[in-house]
């Protein structure tokens, strides 16, 4: 019934689990909680093993098949090679360097034990499968790869998108262009280069690719321990710029970098026209014949108006949408948005939304443009 | 279940001096070996089979078709009197979505997969289709999706923004309830099912055809199914892509179609249209195929201008690609957008018109049977042209405006789909049902299905041309008294007429169900060629056998079963066509000739697990999300089960095992 | 012979091509003949303005085309199984085709699709200009009613002073290029006035503009005819043509001051029960406090579309609640519907008269409006919107404070 081998897992996986019932019965507090856990797992695996045992019956073919002495896959010698006995050295001792040094190198060693620990068990047991060695080598591939396959693949995936993307936020902001082109035209040229030479060894190309692989990732590492350049923040458009009570310095940092040029001209409320002679005024959208000093806003309505500025100054359109009495009863104070500085010639987008009426706001909703005296185009809001 | 293989039956060399002989194991790893019931309900459940996969595809189809069906009659029965209240406002829109998913989704196209499955191998002289496995995956994909997207009507409403989903309507704060959730999910996962169909026929067709099958020569059913698989293969990613940005909008918080937060909801529609016309030419081709098989055979002459079917149905399926903003006329494209689109839209319209005079011409000078898949092939000229001349009305834009979301358009495409597509999938019931189980469906029967379908889409759909014009539009639940006018286009009278015109319809569906029922009880044998056919199916048994041809044919001409049977012979009165072998002598000839090693894939546990662990996640993303994580590691562990198992199957453990000296060598594809 | 003639010999008879004629010639009549209906209100055959007429031009040859070609088609099919139907004729030659026939079939259709779309894309462009209307009008759908925004400036020689906020009807000058300017507070609706132009979706953050015009005094019905949720079916609207003197004392009127209800009258507690329970969303232009501060709608506050419609000249229009539910008896409404021209301007000056309002919707709708008309306006849908409504929800009014709402809500036109 009992082979020998499960026998003493049995045994351990009782005497576990009374350990654990004794241990979590006389220890409270985290330390109990931890070690009854700890005890209770050791438990599940030692069932596991015996279960394992238990089924290969200890592994001792000949119980069924006494010719198995002979020709059985254990009778045969070993196969030899083995690259996993060096990883899993490398991974205990990474364990220990990373005990002392960082926490990321001990993560990365115990999951590579643990890899290695796989791969040496499934190989030893498929080298002891058959007696057929191509058949075993076949078993063993036909076991891991599908695990190998996907891992590998998004490890590597994942360490070139890691390391181009440091090297990426590393490098100056003109130069990353450059490296961007640079580094896709090598590997378009590669690309071709392989396509074209379709004699070339698997060794030649896999060298190639090896040797791009750790150069990408190698600057990549260099690149993330010196650490990303600095990003540039810029102040977005706020009330205080709208209405010109913002800094000098904050207003042009606003407008140093407006884009000139406007995509969507379709579905605008209105166009509004600053001309060269600082007059303001709209031209309905669909009606192009009309000028108008006011428009009528629909409420609750997201509204899109086109800012041309003609005029020799670079000006922007501010909107001014009302001033309300604050949560605290106090009497609020106005909130406007508005376009960057336009160029002269240029154009550029407002869009803003009024969810309450005209009446409701202690300050007119208006388009203006800030330092031109004296012209504004009313919204009205009924 | 064994990790470890048993060991072989070699004996033993005991004591020799000479080194022991390798032994190689009898039985492959796996976790699982493969199933090998070839009889039995597991024999369903596990088969790669395309024939038994084809018949599951048809009559999960054909149950969904009446549930669409019963939805329809609901819709009819809601619009049949004025300010009704059958249903209520929330229930008739989940009722017109789920209509419309129900019968495009989970209807015609598995339907026209049923029919692709089943004869596109045998139609190109292939034992089966290239990836068995992957056809499988496709079915239960399919047919789990189907089940899932009804259980919303179960669990808190189904989807109810109509089967276009335009956003924003489809956002959660307008459609709270779960129903959009599932109609996404349930439309990804029988997505899947096309895409993998589809990548699945295209390399069968491509890479399996007997020897001396050109492509030239592919039957025109082949060329349809090969033109619709392309179609497929280029519009499922769009909604699929279109599908996760409404899921992540309604589940993870995106913003893709809210317009507050700069979005542009017209997005939508772009790319649910781009899939969705492609998509109408999904549905009709597998028909225009079908039929393009019928009306030959029973005209007793080939196909009129096969090339030129051919190619008009390829031109079709590539100006199906520029035409798809014209569901948008009204949308506020501006004027040369929709210029374009509408000359583009009657450009289409020359193909479709092609093929109406090739079937046409096809029977003149025929020696024409009016059999019931006869009646229906000329049912659906019929049908489809006037279906095709409403829609030549909308492809002109101006008009379309009046036109868009009144009944004019349900009329157009009901005449379309229902008069093209379903009228022409019962050709193909009626037409191949010998071939598939052996028996005739009953022919008497049979015309009194036609006969009631044909005069119910004309009495249902018709006067929905009258409720267009006169401005009864589209989805809405109710239509008020005071805006029917009275006299000819009283708008009461027509909608009266229409419902009762939707239940002669269901009358005659509800024949052929009877007509199946009957059929089956009947036990009668069908002739081998009972309809003189003309193309490679029909070389074979009735039903074929389970490796479909014992000797694979070699094809010399198009039409080549006809070819084989008919040859001109010179009479005093000049060459006439005289039968010189008949189907039984030829399919004796072909036995004769077994090839010796036949090479069948094996059945398969894991199609069925994958496919089962989809809807778990879809649920997870519904209800929580813990649901998800277990039904992808059951994804993970079918995968992995997938590549585990054995790609050959012992033959000793066939069920019967096979004998004689034929093998069944297993296809490691798939 | 083998099995498979005596198969065809059990294949029933073929059906009569006579009644397969009749059938075809019914479909082609009905086609042509609903070209001639002159019953329904959104007839789209029957054009009573410019645009409408543009599309009809082009609409009506298209159709007649259409027919013909049909009934040619039908009739060959017709022909062909009446003829060649199987009387023990030889198997016919097995000819592959005619590919000279086959390109001039193919041409033929080309030529007159060809034919079609030169037309088709000049009035593609023609209804597109707008440079020569004289009328701006704002149109936003919301669920599930449109509200209008007319724009102070001139209206078809009509200067509007002040803007105009009204909803389900749209009014407009006769014989006067109108430009709407449509466009949607929540998800996607259509315009449609059949009888003025083709349909323009309201999609939310565009602004889709769509011509109108009217040759003759009248009211012209409509529908939203994109589906846009619950209550789609029940989202209405009209547009009422007027002449220019006539817009002249509509305008006129609805900028009129407010004018409080009698002290002391049913009314006057009405605009009290107003104010306490309706004025969140609803606005009366003018109304005021009894401190005499104006009363400011919030229904930004309140409803997920961030409008409800402005109530200051209610009893102008004959139908509530997204143009669905009639406040005049049917007689009222069927004359003012059918009468065209001459006249009307005066019927539909005069608002809902006391013999013509029928209180039965109104009521109803204050007792219960998501009992009359579906929407999402119950307080367990507040999760999903954040604490708003989607529609008016059920203010459990008494029987007293709808009779007062009643005798205010009248005197508002």
């Amino acid at each position: 019934m009992f082979t020998t081998g499960s026998k003493l897992f049995v045994g351990a996986t009782v005497l576990s689990t009374v350990g654990a019932i004794v241990f979590g019965a006389s220890v409270g507090g985290p330390t109990g909680l931890l070690g009854t856990i700890g005890l209770i797992s050791v438990a599940i695996a030692f069932g596991f093993l015996a279960g394992i045992n238990f089924f290969t019956r200890d592994g001792n073919v000949s119980a069924m098949e006494p010719a198995a002495e002979l020709n059985s896959a254990a009778a045969q010698p070993p196969v030899g090679r083995s690259m996993w006995p060096l990883v899993t050295a490398v991974g205990v001792g990474g364990m220990a360097i990373g005990a002392v040094s960082k926490p990321v190198v001990f993560k990365v060693s115990v999951i590579l034990v643990l890899a290695a620990a796989v791969e040496w068990m499934i190989q030893g047991w498929s080298e002891r499968a058959s007696s057929d060695r191509a058949y075993n080598d076949s078993l063993r591939k036909r076991l891991l790869h599908p695990l190998e396959f996907p891992i590998l693949a998004s490890v590597i995936a994942a360490l070139v998108i890691y390391s181009f993307s440091r090297i990426m936020l590393t490098i100056d902001k003109d130069a990353g262009r450059w490296v961007f082109i640079i580094i896709g035209a090598v590997i378009t040229t590669i690309g071709f280069v392989f396509a074209a030479k379709r004699g070339m060894s698997k060794g030649t190309a896999g060298g190639i690719v090896a040797i791009g692989l750790l150069a990408l990732v190698g600057v990549g590492v260099a690149s993330a321990v010196s650490g990303q350049r600095p990003i540039e923040e810029h102040p977005g458009i706020t009330t205080a710029v709208c209405l010109g009570t913002a800094s000098e310095a904050e207003i042009e940092e606003v407008d140093a970098k407006a884009s000139q040029t406007v995509a969507a001209k379709s579905n605008v409320l209105a166009n509004v026209y600053l001309d060269d002679t600082d007059h303001l005024f709209a031209l309905n959208g669909g009606i192009g014949h009309v000028e108008y000093q006011e428009i009528t806003v629909p409420r609750s309505t997201t509204v899109h108006v086109l800012f041309h500025n003609d005029s020799a100054e670079p000006r922007r359109l501010t909107v001014h949408l009302g001033t309300f009495p604050a949560a605290d009863g106090s009497a609020g104070s106005e909130i406007a948005d508005c376009t960057t500085a336009v160029e002269e010639g240029g154009e550029a987008f407002l869009t803003f939304r009024l969810d309450k009426s005209q009446d409701a706001s202690s300050t007119p909703y208006r388009l203006t443009v800030p330092g031109v005296e004296g012209q504004e185009i009313k919204l009205l809001v009924p | 279940m064994a990790i470890i293989e048993r060991p072989s039956a070699v004996p033993a060399t005991v004591g020799g001096a000479a080194a022991p002989e390798l032994v190689t194991p009898s039985r492959a790893l796996g976790v699982f070996a493969r199933p090998v019931q070839s009889t039995g309900w597991k024999s369903w459940l596990f088969t790669v089979d395309h024939k038994k996969l084809g018949i599951m595809y048809g009559a999960v189809s054909l149950f969904f078709f009446l549930v669409g069906g019963i939805e329809a009659l609901l819709i009819r029965l809601q619009l049949a009197a004025p300010d009704n209240t059958v249903l209520s406002a929330g229930l008739y829109n989940e009722m017109f979505t789920m209509h419309a998913t129900t019968m495009v989704f989970l209807f015609v196209m598995p339907m026209a997969a049923a029919f692709a499955n089943y004869f596109l191998p045998l139609q190109i002289g292939a034992r089966d289709v290239a990836f068995p496995r992957i056809n499988a995956l496709g079915f239960w994909l399919f047919l789990f999706g189907g089940i899932f997207l009804n259980t919303s009507w179960f669990l808190g409403g189904a989807a109810d923004g109509g089967w276009f989903m335009y956003s924003p309507n489809s956002s959660a704060l307008f459609s709270p309830s779960h129903g959009i959730d599932f109609w996404v999910l349930g439309l990804q996962i029988t997505g899947i099912a096309s895409l993998v169909g589809a990548i699945n026929l295209i390399v069968t067709v491509l890479n399996m055809r007997a020897p001396g099958m050109k492509l030239m020569h592919m039957p025109v059913f082949t060329w349809m199914v090969l033109v619709v698989q392309f179609l497929l293969l280029f519009a499922m990613p769009v909604i699929t892509v279109a599908l996760f940005l409404l899921s992540f909008q309604r589940n993870f918080g995106a913003t893709f179609f809210d317009v507050n937060q700069g979005a542009d909801p017209l997005l939508w529609q772009h790319l649910f249209w781009i899939f969705g016309h492609p998509e109408v030419y999904i549905i009709i081709l597998p028909s225009f195929g079908i039929i393009s098989e019928v009306l030959p055979t029973f005209a007793r002459k080939p196909l009129f201008g096969y090339k030129f079917v051919v190619f008009s149905g390829a031109a079709i399926g590539f100006v199906g690609w520029g035409v798809w903003a014209h569901h948008m006329f009204a949308s506020g494209l501006g004027p040369v957008s929709v210029a374009v689109f509408s000359v583009a839209t009657m450009l289409i319209a020359i193909p479709t018109g092609v093929k109406i005079v090739n079937w046409t011409l096809t029977l003149w000078g025929g020696k024409l049977l009016f059999s019931t898949a006869m009646l229906f092939a000329i049912g659906v000229i019929v049908l489809f042209t006037i279906g095709g001349l409403s829609g030549v009305t909308h492809a002109v834009a101006p008009s379309d405006t009046q036109q868009t979301d009144t009944y004019h358009i349900v009329a157009h495409f009901h005449y379309v789909i229902v008069g093209g597509a379903v009228m022409g999938l019962f050709a193909g019931f009626y037409f191949w049902w010998p071939k598939m189980f052996g028996q005739m469906l009953d022919e008497r029967l049979g015309k009194w299905n036609f006969w009631l379908m044909f005069f119910g889409v004309n009495l249902t759909f018709a006067p929905m041309h009258i409720l267009g014009m006169q401005g009864q539009p589209r989805r809405m639940v109710v239509w008020p008294e005071k805006l029917t006018g009275d006299g000819f286009f009283d708008l009461a009278f027509w909608n009266k007429i229409a419902s009762v015109g939707a239940f002669v319809i269901a009358a005659g569906v509800l024949i052929f169900v009877i007509n199946i029922f009957v059929t089956a009880k009947r036990k009668v044998k069908a002739p081998l060629d009972p309809w003189d056919a003309r193309t490679l199916e029909w070389i074979t048994a009735s039903p074929p056998k389970e490796h479909n041809f014992d000797r694979i044919p070699t094809v010399h001409a198009l039409d080549e079963f006809f070819h084989r049977k008919y040859e001109e012979v010179d009479t005093e009165a000049g060459a006439r066509l005289v039968k010189v072998k008949t189907a039984e002598e030829i399919l004796a000839e072909e036995e004769a000739n077994a090839d010796h090693h036949i090479h069948l894939p094996s059945p398969s546990y894991w199609p069925i697990v994958l496919a089962l662990a989809l809807p778990i996640i879809a649920y997870g993303v519904i209800f929580n999300l813990l649901l998800s994580v277990v039904g992808t590691a059951l994804v993970i562990l079918a995968i992995f089960g997938w590549c585990l198992e054995p790609s050959v199957a012992d033959d000793s453990d066939y069920d019967p095992p096979a004998g004689g000296d034929s093998t069944k060598e297993l296809a490691t594809l798939g | 012979m083998d099995r498979s003639d005596k198969t065809v010999t059990t294949l029933g008879d073929m059906p009569s091509p006579r009644r397969r004629w009749t059938r075809a010639a019914l479909v082609g009549l009905g086609l042509v003949l609903a070209g001639c209906a002159k019953d329904a209100p959104q007839d789209y055959f029957q054009p009573k303005g410019p645009n409408a007429q543009k599309i009809d031009d082009l609409q009506r040859p298209v159709f007649y085309i259409a027919a013909i070609v049909g009934v040619i088609v039908i009739g060959v099919v017709g022909y062909i199984v009446f003829k060649f139907k199987d009387r023990g004729q030889d198997i016919p030659e097995q000819s592959h085709g005619n590919p000279k026939l086959e390109i001039a079939l193919t041409i033929l259709p080309a030529i007159i699709l060809a034919g079609i779309a030169v037309p088709t894309v000049i009035t593609v462009f023609d209804l597109d200009k707008k440079d020569d209307t004289e009328c701006i009008i704002n149109v936003t759908g919301q669920q599930w009613w449109w509200e209008y925004d007319y724009a102070t400036g001139e209206c078809g020689g009509v200067e509007i002073s002040q803007p105009i906020v009204t909803s389900g009807e749209l009014v407009i000058p006769v014989d006067t290029p109108v430009l709407l300017r449509i466009t949607s507070r929540d998800v996607i609706h259509s315009y449609w006035i059949p009888a003025l132009n083709g349909k323009r979706d309201a999609v939310p953050g565009r602004l889709h503009t769509l011509r109108m015009q009217a040759d003759e005094a009248g009211l012209y019905t409509g529908q939203c005819t994109e589906f846009c949720g619950l209550s789609h079916a029940r989202m209405r609207q009209a547009a009422v043509a007027l002449d220019q003197a006539d817009f002249q004392s509509w305008v006129d009127n609805q900028l009129e001051p407010y004018v409080a209800p009698e002290a002391d009258t049913l009314a006057s507690t009405g605009e009290g029960t107003f104010i306490a329970n309706c004025s969140k969303c609803h606005q009366v232009n003018g109304i005021a406090n009894a401190d005499g501060t104006p009363v400011l709608s919030d229904p930004d506050l309140y409803v997920v579309s961030g409008v409800a419609p402005n109530l200051t000249n209610l009893l102008t229009r004959t139908a509530i609640a997204g143009w669905t539910f009639d406040i005049v008896t049917e007689e009222c409404r069927t004359k003012l519907w059918e009468t065209k021209g001459e006249g009307f301007g005066e019927l539909y000056l005069q608002g809902v008269t006391p013999e013509c309002f029928d209180e039965v919707a109104l009521r109803e709708w204050l007792r219960n409006p998501p009992g009359m008309k579906p929407m999402f306006a119950d307080a367990t849908n507040l999760e999903s919107t954040g604490g708003k409504y989607r529609g008016m929800p059920n203010l459990n009014l008494t029987e007293d404070q709808i009779d007062q709402l009643i005798a205010f809500l009248i005197e508002r036109k």
